[in-house]
């Protein structure tokens, strides 16, 4: 991850004067003690980085097990509804959110005086460390970091794919699918698959007709676990002409692990470098 | 114009647009190609989209597009009201809260025919509450004013029922409920839809006699040996069917059934009796040319068919009532 | 024959007799005039009659089944309505769909009924225009023309004649006339005394809901009722073609 390593001292510098301009205060002197994170990526970040007793609130969803990769740890800290009366009164020293955090709630905050970071979705494998880094920084814990990224990257090596392999295609509740300039990208093509984002020349995610999916004929297709509850937007998943798809083709589930770049990402590529064994076995 | 001719004439306009349909989509095959694969296809991706994807919505824009005009041209016949009709009174909405109701509450899983079930009891319910309030004596501003709060009720309550459901992406879809969309519809809906449709039709199809009487005025129809208690329930009753199978799978389309007959009424010589079957296959019509706009208009995004139908259908509302402002006022 | 009797036909409004024991027989070959002041309670009698209304008593039509029904008597309710723009002869072809079973078009008697009653009524201009862009009186005719096309034995009309011209009052009365002598009989419910004097060969005299008096136009229409009912002093003679009536002043 050459590339990563070169541009990443630029990113985090400019995240520095980013934050010092955000919060208008001084760079800290001390770590916070009283951290609070209100949004789901953030959350797992800080939940392995923050020291003993220094994390005290995480957001409800980070206790799902739907969502999240870490919703047992998370089960040990009390949740937060990412509400600023609800976060003012726990005192924090530092809240983390993300970029995508309701500004509302994020502008309250900061004109209460509370120091609000907000971190980046992740787009890439290579924004995995970047993050971590970036929370690290904040909740003094570099050291933790490094050590977690090193096995990160170790296991990235391991896990790493040819190219050209079996081609994948994501297809998720209302017909929406994932394009080149996203995590989940990165983890198949990473894993060995391609992408036939690639071939829609979809950089973007979004909607993508059924018919474009079927005539794609992907060999393996990612989706979700049903919610409970019914809901429309699933009934896509069952339609006829895509469940014919998948009984030539492989079917998989985009789970917790897929959604916010912490080495969890490793689980999902495991099971994608599986699958792809797997395929080509198969074939 | 001859009636024979009018007939043959939006059955071939009906036939058209159906082919038409059928060659339309984002993958961009050409006519030749899509149908030779719907008609000899051996199971190969071509086939796959043109007869689990293309054909069903088809077939679905017709029944749909036929329940909606059919009904609406016999509210009219009934209520003696060219206002009158099923997205505008309530009974398009009101079938969809039953619809949503049936998702949540897992009556849907039971057993196939649950929804449109659900659905039809929805759309039972307000057409009964639109008879009561505003029944063959009342007049248009009754109609229009219980149409609306019937709609206002049932849409609120549709979004409360999605808003308190566990699934995250139930809130999304209240737009597909209001609005309707026939995208990415399965053989699965035009079975579902199927039963309950035909129902409809025929009761609705039945009271074209009655219908024609009524024209005179109850007293006036009665004596001519119209069985009034009796077609009342049968308008009821097919409404409450066919729109309400017909909103359980394509969500509540507005405007069909104030559109076409409109539309058709100078070609027919106001027969409320003839504008049933010439609804039906106007309603089909217009269902179908709306389907094949919103592919061609937007393709990459899902437009709802109700956005196109409000855009057609509320400036003739206007017009209408604009029209009829004496009678109002 | 008896085309229509009534047996103590009561129709209640609450407390209120609106109708109260009606008891009438109408036979064949009769035009008979309903008459009575506002409130009497003619067109009650009438709807009753015809089972359009509740009402306790007898009356020969409800034996009969709807279909049935609608082939030995035509109403012409007094409240014009025409809701839809169609053409005056598919209006006035309405009158014979107790004629025509379940989905059976009208065929070329029916058609020729609808032409003959059009010329009865001085329509035969009209016949291809909407019926509601005539004037309030033309439409009056295409209602009656409409009743004439059911081609029944027996004929309840309300008001038929009510904002006519004088030539289409008579020329319509002249033709339930016709029917009469053709063996039919009419019920009409007329407010104008001199043209129910002259062209009805029995008039039937309601107030407040009772029949108070039956029988021949001269009879019915002495001074002590004329008086009792409806307050008024009028003139009563016979003219070389019928009796010829004329209201003269108010009884205070």
């Amino acid at each position: 991850m050459a590339f990563v390593r070169g541009s990443e001292r630029i990113i985090q510098a400019l995240a520095a004067a980013g934050l010092a301009l955000a919060a208008a205060t001084p760079l800290r002197a001390e770590a916070p003690a009283r951290v609070v994170s209100m949004n789901l990526c953030t959350d797992q970040l800080a939940l392995m980085l923050a020291r003993e007793g220094q994390l005290i609130s995480v957001s409800d969803i980070a206790q799902d097990p739907l969502t999240s990769a870490m919703h047992e740890e998370a089960s040990a800290v009390p949740v937060n509804h990412g509400g600023a009366e609800e976060i003012f009164l726990l005192q924090p020293d530092l809240v983390l959110a993300g970029v995508w955090s309701d500004p509302t709630t994020v502008a309250m905050l900061r004109s209460l005086g509370i120091e609000v970071a907000q971190i980046g979705v992740a787009n890439s494998l290579g924004d995995v460390p970047e993050r971590m880094r970036e929370v690290a920084a904040l909740l003094d814990r570099e050291d933790a970091a490094e050590a977690l990224i090193g096995r990160f990257e170790t296991d990235l090596a391991r896990l790493a794919g040819p190219g050209d392999g079996p081609r994948a295609a994501f297809y998720y509740p209302n017909g929406y699918t994932l394009g080149t300039g996203t995590l989940s990208h990165d983890i198949v093509t990473h894993a060995g698959f391609s992408h036939i984002a690639e071939e829609l020349g979809r950089d973007t995610s979004g909607r993508v007709a059924l018919e474009l999916m079927v005539l794609a004929a992907p060999d393996l297709v990612i989706g979700t676990a049903p919610y409970p509850g019914a809901s429309r937007s699933e009934e896509i998943l069952r339609h006829p002409a895509l469940r014919s798809l998948t009984e030539t083709a492989r079917g998989a589930e985009s789970g917790p692990d897929w959604i916010c770049g912490t080495p969890h990402v490793v689980h999902a590529l495991a099971e994608m470098v599986a699958i792809r064994a797997e395929i080509e076995a198969g074939e | 114009m001859s009636r024979r001719a009018i007939f043959s004439g939006l059955a071939l306009v009906v036939l058209a647009l159906f082919v038409l349909s059928l060659l339309t989509g984002p993958a961009g095959f050409g006519p030749g190609e899509s149908l030779a694969a719907l008609l000899t296809g051996q199971g190969d991706a071509v086939s796959l989209v043109m007869r689990e994807i293309r054909l069903p919505r088809a077939i679905l824009a017709v029944m749909v597009g036929a329940s909606l005009g059919l009904s609406g041209a016999a509210l009219q016949g009934y209520l003696r009201n060219p206002l009158a009709e099923p997205g505008l009174i309530g009974v398009s909405g009101s079938a969809a809260l039953g619809a949503v109701i049936a998702l949540q509450t897992g009556f849907a899983a039971m057993f196939a025919l649950a929804l449109p079930f659900a659905a039809l009891t929805g759309a039972l319910i307000a057409v009964l509450l639109i008879l009561a309030l505003a029944g063959p004596r009342g007049g248009s501003l009754t109609l229009i004013l219980a149409g609306i709060a019937i709609s206002a009720l049932a849409g609120a309550l549709t979004s409360l029922v999605l808003n308190l459901s566990p699934n995250p992406f139930a809130v999304s879809e209240t737009v597909f409920w209001m609005l309707g969309s026939l995208a990415d519809r399965s053989f699965w809906h035009v079975g579902v839809a199927l039963p309950f449709m035909a129902v409809g039709w025929v009761l609705l199809g039945l009271t074209a006699r009655g219908l024609d009487a009524l024209t005179l005025g109850e007293d006036a129809a009665a004596s001519l040996g119209i069985r009034l208690g009796r077609m009342r329930l049968m308008v009821i009753f097919g409404t409450a069917s066919a729109v309400g199978a017909a909103t359980a799978v394509a969500g509540a389309i507005g405007f069909v059934g104030l559109v076409v007959p409109h539309m058709l009424r100078p070609l027919l010589g106001a027969r409320p009796g003839l504008l049933l079957p010439a609804s039906a296959l106007g309603g089909a019509a217009l269902v179908l040319a709306a389907d094949i706009a919103v592919r061609l208009v937007l393709p990459d995004r899902d437009l709802k068919l109700g956005v196109l139908m409000a855009i057609v259908g509320a400036p003739l509302f206007l017009h209408l009532i604009y029209k009829t402002r004496r009678q109002l006022a | 024959m008896t085309l229509l009797s009534l047996k103590g036909l009561t129709v209640r409004r609450g407390e209120c007799p609106v109708v109260d024991h009606a008891t009438l027989s109408i036979g064949a070959g009769e035009v008979v005039g309903l008459i009575g002041p506002n409130g009497a309670g003619k067109t009650t009698l009438m709807r009753a009659a015809l089972g359009l209304l509740p009402s306790k008593g007898d009356t020969s039509l409800m034996a009969l089944p709807p279909a049935e029904r609608a082939r030995r008597v035509a109403w012409l309710p007094q409240s014009r309505e025409i809701a839809w723009p169609v053409a005056v002869e598919t209006l006035v072809m309405l009158g014979r769909v107790p004629h025509l079973s379940g989905g059976q078009r009208p065929g070329p008697d029916d058609e020729a009924a609808v032409a003959e009653a059009l010329h009865a009524m001085d329509l035969t201009a009209f016949a291809a225009r909407p019926a509601t862009e005539l004037s309030g009186g033309e439409q009056a005719r295409v209602l009656i023309a409409r009743a004439l096309v059911q081609e029944t034995p027996l004929i309840l009309a309300d008001e038929p004649t009510a904002g006519l011209d004088p030539g289409h009052q008579i020329a319509t009365l002249e033709r339930f006339g016709n029917l009469a002598r053709d063996g039919k009989s009419v019920l009409v419910s007329l407010h104008d005394l001199g043209m129910a004097a002259r062209h009805c060969s029995r008039l039937i005299l309601m107030d407040r809901g009772r029949i108070v008096a039956d029988g021949a136009p001269d009879a019915v229409l002495s001074p002590d009722r004329l008086a009792d009912v409806f307050g008024i002093r009028a003139h009563l003679s016979r003219g070389p073609d019928g009796l010829v009536f004329q209201p003269l002043s108010v009884i205070p």
